[in-house]
């Protein structure tokens, strides 16, 4: 800890005083060279245009551009140099000026990677160096010019670039911005940093401008801006640090609705290869007063991106409601770094419409083309075979995933299931949104647990494989408890639904009892219902698949495939996880999430029925809440379902899921 | 020719910047690239985020050492001498003084020195335990590099002040502040397009803020403080068309706050378009009031 703050204090110090000794030094320089023009570069520089040679009088220091302390005499080069010829040189020049601003972004670029590595390699939390190190980064060109206007004669063309930056970027690019803004929310802003913003940048100019009016800028003036910044550091660094970060850097991750319909990027998706068709059916989730949730089922986004007056009334019952933003996943706790800034701000309805962008495709393809030839994957003696359906299932999820982190709602901490219609072809991996927030390898909990089959699956970097035949739905189950890391052995059915104080009741459980055991899975394998046999599954098939068919959804069932049955390539999925699995999903990610004191954890399941269900525990929940929580997913689950078993929105979703063009249809149930 | 060959000079200092900063970098860039448009946008916008996760992609790669890069690594030492000489000096280090051997031979002799130590004590199979501090290395050739660039820049665009006629401040608030706000421009309109609405409304106003409250702040405290009497002086005075301009700046903040009272917050169409074509006209002003043509 300590060696970690000696290290900072140094190389900020290294920096400051690299700063000012070359501030000082081109002071000297420019005080002493203008000492001996013995004359203020203006009065004289406005002599120039009478000047006879004006070479001349450039080259004895008439009219000197000297300010930052460059290398290049510009001044003689434009007179002297190009003096027949100022047109071109005049041309060069700017050229050179474009290639200078090209060239400093280039290096700042590279600078904020430096810098991100050195705050790495001090480990520094991420909120402590978003708000030193890499903000300098961002900042270095605006610094570094600043630096070498100030120290030279060019203070002037410091303070208009800051004024015209300020109301270039505050006006015009904010114009801009709003035009752009597009999906059902448009351009709505959230209260209060919007307000905090405005109010804090608009006292900054003030001051400023308050600085400039006597034309000496005296040490403690800025002196001031710099240490109102050093106490926002200090808030970051406090005790509500990361919220003090979202504040700050205003990135407050509170979203309002908002769907963004890429009809464009969608057309481009389709050309990548087996169609992909992004989004389309967000379910909407709105608890009413009382806490139970209401689902409303869109399925076009037509009806999605109608007007919204819903902002007001949803964050009035979210105050109402205790279960909001809820979460789960297999997350360490420094994987939620970025996390809970989600909590911060006001509290508004986060409703991400999944969405397939060309970029999840591009990424979904590179991830099965690297675990194609992954050697690892060869070591295990694993074979994948690349199909239409497993890509399909690789892009939505990767699309989902890519989304939901692209959205800033939240980002995908932990392992990403991947299901693909064929339960065979099982893939788990760490989509590349993943990994980059889950850098440290999942060891397994217990060794035993790591069988050769499963465990080259698990390594952090995207790894993806099929499963082979003799794959049973056990080998899930150690997934899943490898990704929950809940050592804890499985136990019936009956003890996992009334973990869950779910049906069947056979008894009805106390919360107590949910605090003491572990939310399991059902049964003791992941229950997979068939909704139809395996008919026109791959030859390697296993038979001994445990598929769980329950009678009452049979015919439903029946009556479903047979829609898919016309416009379906060969591989289509046979089997759906359930609505079950997603409960003790939740449940044991609920549990897990209290386990680990975790205040937010996701997991995103994609599974042939297309519904995405993505679940956020607010920091800070008890026992009693996680019941209430994992009943109110339930209730919510089933409330989907019911709404889903209707005809109408059945036919809508899955006869449209079932047309190869919009195999990645979505619903996402979204709990709040 | 004197042209010519600084612009040689920069190339080839660009060249081994990158060359150093990617020895350490190289990981965290790929990674960026593997993660494909999405990433590198988000990159690009929240640069905060993404450099952090960057950072812990960069460090679960482990920058792997082989041969390549300690080809690399041991080659830094005398281009960065060289350029901490150059920075330091200017051309004069690269011209023999007094029948004496030009300076930069010193640096350059301590660099090989150093790129012999670091060749021979390495080996291409172990990283060494240092190697980490590559970082700060790169991170000190970055300074140098971006101010190199700040200095030519701020003096070309004193040039063009000189040369055109016009006051520095002017060219400042036109042409240093797009240069320098092109990168705001690209990233937000690029989030705002992917319908992030509120991430590129923060990115509109933090961009500003901390250039405010960091950037120049921090700048005019070390020039200040550096100065004789601690106190920098305006010299000529700021002209009435950057108030002009602030003021613009403060009717466009006092516009948006009432907006956002009165609509809920949500900003229709027409006012970004308004706000576009207010910034057409706050310039026009500014450069009317700067050439004197509206008396203040």
């Amino acid at each position: 800890m300590l060696r970690r703050w000696v290290t900072l204090a140094v190389v900020m110090a290294m920096a400051l005083t690299a700063a000012v000794a070359t501030a000082a030094a081109d002071n000297n320089n420019n005080s002493s060279s203008s000492s001996g023009s013995g004359s203020s570069p203006v009065a004289t520089c406005a002599q120039l245009p009478f000047a006879q040679d004006k070479c001349a009088f450039v080259r004895a220091g008439g009219c000197t551009a000297g300010g930052g302390g460059g290398m290049i005499d510009y001044m003689s080069v434009y007179y002297c140099t190009f003096a027949g010829l100022p047109g071109l040189g005049g041309v060069l020049m700017a050229l050179w000026m474009c290639l200078l601003f090209f060239m400093i972004m280039y290096a700042a670029s590279l600078f904020s990677v430096v810098l991100a590595v050195v705050a790495q390699a001090m480990r520094m939390s991420p909120e402590l160096a978003g708000v030193t190190l890499l903000a300098l980064g961002n900042g270095a060109p605006d610094f570094f010019t600043a630096i070498a206007g100030v120290s030279g004669s060019a203070v002037q063309l410091v303070i208009g670039a800051l004024a015209g930056a300020g109301l270039f970027v505050t006006v015009f690019v904010f114009g801009w911005v709003v035009v752009l803004a597009r999906g059902r929310s448009g351009a709505q802003a959230l209260r209060l940093p919007l307000l905090r913003d405005i109010i804090l940048y608009g006292s900054a100019v003030l001051g400023i401008m308050g600085m400039c009016l006597d034309g000496k800028v005296y040490v403690w003036e800025p002196l001031l801006f710099v240490v109102a910044y050093v106490v926002f550091v200090g808030t970051v660094i406090g005790d509500n640090y990361r919220e003090g970060l979202a504040k700050l850097l205003g990135r407050s991750q509170q979203r309002v609705r908002k769907s963004s319909a890429k009809e464009e990027e969608e057309g481009q998706a389709v050309q990548i290869e087996p169609p992909v068709k992004a989004p389309a059916a967000a379910a909407e989730v709105e608890a009413t007063a009382d806490g139970i949730p209401m689902i409303f089922l869109n399925d076009e986004m037509e009806d999605v991106t109608s007007p919204q007056p819903a902002t007001a009334a949803s964050e009035q019952q979210q105050q109402l409601s205790p279960m909001a933003n809820i979460v789960l996943s297999p997350l360490r706790p420094s994987d939620f770094a970025l996390e809970s800034k989600q909590h911060s701000g006001p509290r508004t309805p986060r409703i991400p419409t999944l969405m397939a962008s060309t970029a999840a495709v591009a990424a979904a393809s590179a991830v099965t083309n690297a675990a194609l030839r992954s050697p690892a994957l060869s070591a295990t003696g694993l074979s994948i075979a690349p199909s239409p359906a497993l890509f399909r299932s690789v892009a939505a999820s990767t699309a989902a995933a890519v989304h939901a982190a692209d959205e800033g709602d939240f980002a995908l901490p932990g392992p990403m299931l991947l299901t693909t219609p064929q339960r065979h072809s099982f893939a788990l991996a760490h989509s590349p949104v993943l990994r980059r927030r889950s850098s440290t390898p999942m060891t397994p909990r217990t060794p035993a647990m790591a069988t050769p089959r499963t465990a080259a699956q698990l390594t952090p970097r995207t790894s993806i494989t099929s499963l082979p035949p003799n794959f049973t739905l056990d080998d899930v189950t150690r997934i899943l408890d490898r990704i929950f890391g809940i050592e804890t052995p499985l136990t019936t059915a009956a003890e996992g639904w009334s973990a869950l104080g779910e049906q069947p009741p056979q008894h009805q459980q106390e919360e107590d009892d949910f605090a003491l055991e572990p939310p399991m899975l059902p049964t003791g394998t992941l229950p997979v219902q068939a909704r139809h046999g395996p008919d026109t599954f791959d030859t390697t098939a296993p038979a001994t698949l445990p598929i769980i068919v329950e009678g009452e959804e049979e015919e439903q069932a029946e009556h479903r495939d047979d829609e898919e049955e016309q416009s379906v390539v060969s591989d289509r999925p046979r089997f759906w996880i359930t609505l079950d699995d997603v409960k003790s999903i939740v449940a044991r990610s609920l549990h897990w999430s209290r386990r680990s004191r975790t205040s937010k954890a996701m997991f995103v399941l994609t599974w042939p029925a297309r519904f995405a269900i993505q679940v956020t525990i607010p920091p800070g929940v008890d026992g009693t809440t996680e019941v209430q929580l994992a009943q109110a997913t339930g209730a919510a689950v089933e409330a989907a379902a019911v709404e889903a078993a209707t005809e109408a929105a059945m036919e809508s979703v899955f006869s449209a899921a079932a047309t190869p063009s919009s195999a990645t249809r979505y619903c996402a149930i979204i709990i709040l | 020719m004197q042209l010519l060959f600084y612009n040689f000079l920069f190339f080839f200092y660009l060249h081994r910047l990158s060359t150093t900063a990617a020895s350490a970098t190289e990981a965290a860039i790929q990674s960026v690239e593997n993660t494909a448009a999405a990433a590198a946008e988000e990159a690009a916008s929240n640069a905060v985020e993404a450099v952090v996760a960057q950072a812990q992609d960069a460090e679960a790669e482990a920058l792997p050492w082989n041969r390549e890069r300690r080809i690399r690594i041991a080659c830094n030492p005398p281009m960065s001498f060289l350029l901490a000489a150059f920075a330091s000096g200017g051309v004069s280090v690269f011209v023999p003084q007094n029948g004496s051997a030009p300076m930069f031979l010193w640096p350059l002799l301590a660099g090989i020195v150093l790129s012999l130590a670091i060749w021979f004590t390495t080996s291409d199979e172990r990283s060494p335990r240092w190697w980490p501090l590559v970082a700060v290395w790169a991170f000190g050739v970055c300074i140098i590099w971006i101010y190199l660039i700040a200095n030519e820049l701020v003096d070309l665009l004193e040039t063009f002040a000189n040369i055109f006629g016009v006051s520095q401040q002017i060219i400042g608030l036109t042409v240093l502040a797009f240069g320098n706000s092109f990168g705001d421009l690209v990233a937000d309109t690029t989030i705002a397009r992917r319908g992030a609405f509120v991430t590129a409304l923060a990115g509109v106003f933090t961009g500003p803020i901390l250039n405010l409250l960091i950037s120049v702040s921090l700048a005019l405290t070390i020039g200040a403080s550096s100065a004789p009497d601690h106190t920098l002086y305006i010299n000529p005075p700021i002209h009435h068309s950057i108030f002009v301009a602030w003021g613009f700046l403060l009717l466009a903040l006092c516009i948006t706050l009432v907006v956002a009272v009165f609509r809920n917050f949500t900003f229709p169409r027409i006012f970004g378009y308004a706000y576009v074509g207010l910034y057409v006209i706050a310039l026009t002003v500014v450069l009317l009031v700067e050439a004197g043509f509206i008396p203040l």
